[in-house]
């Protein structure tokens, strides 16, 4: 459903040596969960920016449902597709109430009016926002703004849907429920001729990342693994090559290895069932 | 000379202080209700709990930003509302980083963001420019990338670092962060707390809010959990980590790598629990490795 082959992106004229995505070559089907992980100035976000549109690659092409993103005719097909829900939900929020703010981009759809309030209700009801829904959007809490972010994007029934950091300025308790809300959108009924939903979160923190069936490394615009998180975080030296972290699970796992303990009995996988076991 | 009382470190106390937010009907605002708390000087002091739970605003209190409603916030004894202290003076002894990057970025260019400040306690060209090489060099970005480009087309931890870099850029005597690893790197992360690891040691005072429970456990001498607008917890690290209770109540769970250690010595791996860093974990099994082999030997 989302194919990328060869995409570069530069912010400055193709003149420049170093563009600041460099070559993406990848396919991500309907129903994948996948972890996006890099360094500061990776190119995450611009890479997030490619796929609804709003960058266009300056070599190569993103593809939504064989659709390219060059296509102008497209672009709105592929704003209503590819869904981006951002660090700072502030900066995202253009209505001034909870309910509008879910309307917005219903309206701009063309929708019509009584399929889009029925939209509405039924987005403020799944991410428990009714209560608020004459609210400011500006006077919710960062966990509360997340959802309603989220709401206003899952209202346009995307068939991906992208987190940009979405964790990073909230508190703990916040980050569980965030990542609990994406866990939610991999067990909604798949609806008649609608393919399972596909998100790509982004994140700082590795940990995340083990909450996906798929991680993929980027660094310096290129992608350096793609695989299953418990594969990728077992190269802990490679990682760390490029100034990323691996759970602590994983370089304790290394570190026994490295001082002869082949054998041991410590296993990182072996840790994580303990681990959720734990926190029942 | 003004200067000669401000170069002993600072102690701040805060005496019965109250506040609330007077812009009515907002909802989810923080309110603080008669807090007293004392930061010795030196110390590293951690502020933790939920979203709303009053620390953005104790820590705006702390800095003089915002007046207390009713109760004292006293900087080395004097009243730092009183007439006869200069807010201006003590903003300048005590750096603040923001919870928000982009509220503190605003120059067209990196260099001049972060020289606004050592430029504006009168430093001459050279000395600016100096101060804005180090302090972007304790943010771990490398100065020709950067000093020339727009603060505001950089990516979300680039700005970060560069906010805090503009802070540090003024040698304060006494930093106050808010949440400063938020959208930061490991390599981001560690050059902070590097960084705050030697201010401290160096005898200054440090206030620290913030998420990351692992930071925390790795710097702060002491923690303070703040719960609706009240202090419920204040003492220090390894203590609160055996409180599970008021860990919870303040968001949080066990440091992952803590919970690595109980496996660890559930397996027979490990013996000893108190352990919160990757680093330390690792210290501790070379050691029982090194008795082992030594027993094995005698
Ligand atoms: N608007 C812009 N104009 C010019 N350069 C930009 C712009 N936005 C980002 N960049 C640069 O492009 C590179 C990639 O930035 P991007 O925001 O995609 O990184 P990122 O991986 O999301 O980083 P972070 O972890 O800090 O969010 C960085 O070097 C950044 O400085
Ligand atoms: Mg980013």
């Amino acid at each position: 459903m989302l194919q990328i082959s060869n995409l570069h992106f530069s912010y400055e004229q193709a003149d420049s040596a170093q563009s600041t995505l460099n070559g993406i070559d990848l396919s991500i089907k309907a129903g994948e969960s996948v972890a996006l992980i890099g360094p500061n100035g990776a190119g995450k976000t611009t890479f997030a920016r490619c796929l609804n549109g709003l960058l266009l690659p300056t070599q190569g092409d993103v593809h939504i449902n064989g659709e390219s993103t060059k296509d102008r005719t497209q672009i709105i097909g592929i704003r209503q597709q590819v869904g981006i829900v951002f660090q700072n939900p502030e900066n995202q929020i253009v209505s001034a109430t909870v309910e509008r703010e879910i309307a917005f981009g219903l309206e701009n759809l063309g929708i019509e009016r009584n399929r889009m309030h029925a939209i509405v209700d039924n987005m403020l009801d799944k991410f428990n926002l009714t209560q608020y829904r004459q609210h400011a959007p500006h006077l919710l809490s960062g966990g509360e703004m997340q959802r309603l972010a989220l709401a206003a994007v899952m209202a346009m029934s995307p068939q991906i849907v992208v987190f940009d950091e979405p964790t990073s300025l909230l508190d703990p308790a916040n980050q569980q429920l965030v990542l609990s809300l994406i866990a939610d959108l991999h067990r909604q009924p798949v609806k008649d001729d609608h393919a399972p939903i596909s998100t790509i979160l982004i994140t700082q923190n590795p940990e995340e990342a083990l909450h996906c069936k798929r991680l993929l490394v980027l660094n310096q615009g290129q992608i350096l693994f793609d695989d299953k998180p418990d594969v990728v975080f077992r190269k802990t030296d490679e990682l760390k090559n490029v100034g990323l972290q691996v759970p602590a699970e994983y370089e304790i796992a290394d570190y026994l290895k490295k001082c002869g303990q082949e054998k041991s009995t410590f296993d990182p996988t072996d840790f994580q069932r303990y681990y959720a076991e734990s926190l029942k | 000379m003004e200067f000669n009382h401000f170069h002993l470190p600072l102690n701040i106390k805060i005496e019965n202080l109250s506040f609330r937010y007077n812009r009515h009907s907002e909802i989810g605002t923080a309110v603080l209700e008669d807090i007293n708390l004392s930061v010795r000087a030196g110390e590293l002091v951690a502020i933790i709990g939920l979203s709303g739970s009053g620390k953005t605003t104790l820590l705006q209190h702390m800095t003089g930003l915002l007046q207390p409603d009713s109760g004292r916030v006293l900087v080395d004894g004097k009243d730092i509302h009183s007439k006869n202290v200069s807010l201006s003076q003590l903003r300048r002894r005590l750096g603040l980083v923001f919870q928000f990057p982009e509220t503190q970025l605003f120059a067209e260019t990196v260099f001049d963001d972060i020289a606004f400040g050592p430029q504006n306690l009168g430093l001459d060209a050279s000395q600016v420019a100096s101060r804005v090489n180090a302090a972007l060099l304790t943010v771990a970005l490398n100065p020709p990338d950067f000093i020339d480009r727009s603060p505001f087309q950089l990516s979300s931890g680039e700005k970060r670092r560069v906010a805090i870099a503009g802070v540090l850029a003024m040698n304060p005597e006494c930093l106050a962060l808010d949440e400063p690893t938020a959208a930061l790197d490991s390599t981001g992360i560690l050059a902070i707390s590097h960084f705050l690891k030697a201010f401290h040691a160096s005898g200054k005072t440090v206030i620290l809010v913030s998420h990351n429970i692992d930071l925390i456990a790795r710097l702060a001498t002491r923690v303070v959990v703040l719960r609706a607008g009240q202090l419920c917890y204040d003492g220090d690290v390894e203590t609160l980590l055996c409180h599970q209770d008021i860990l919870q109540q303040a968001g949080f769970a066990l440091p992952r790598a803590r919970c690595v250690v109980n496996y660890l010595v559930e397996l027979g791996l490990a013996n000893k629990r108190n352990l919160i860093s990757v680093e330390q974990i690792k210290l501790h099994l070379t050691e029982i490795a090194t008795t082992v082999s030594k027993q094995s030997i005698g």
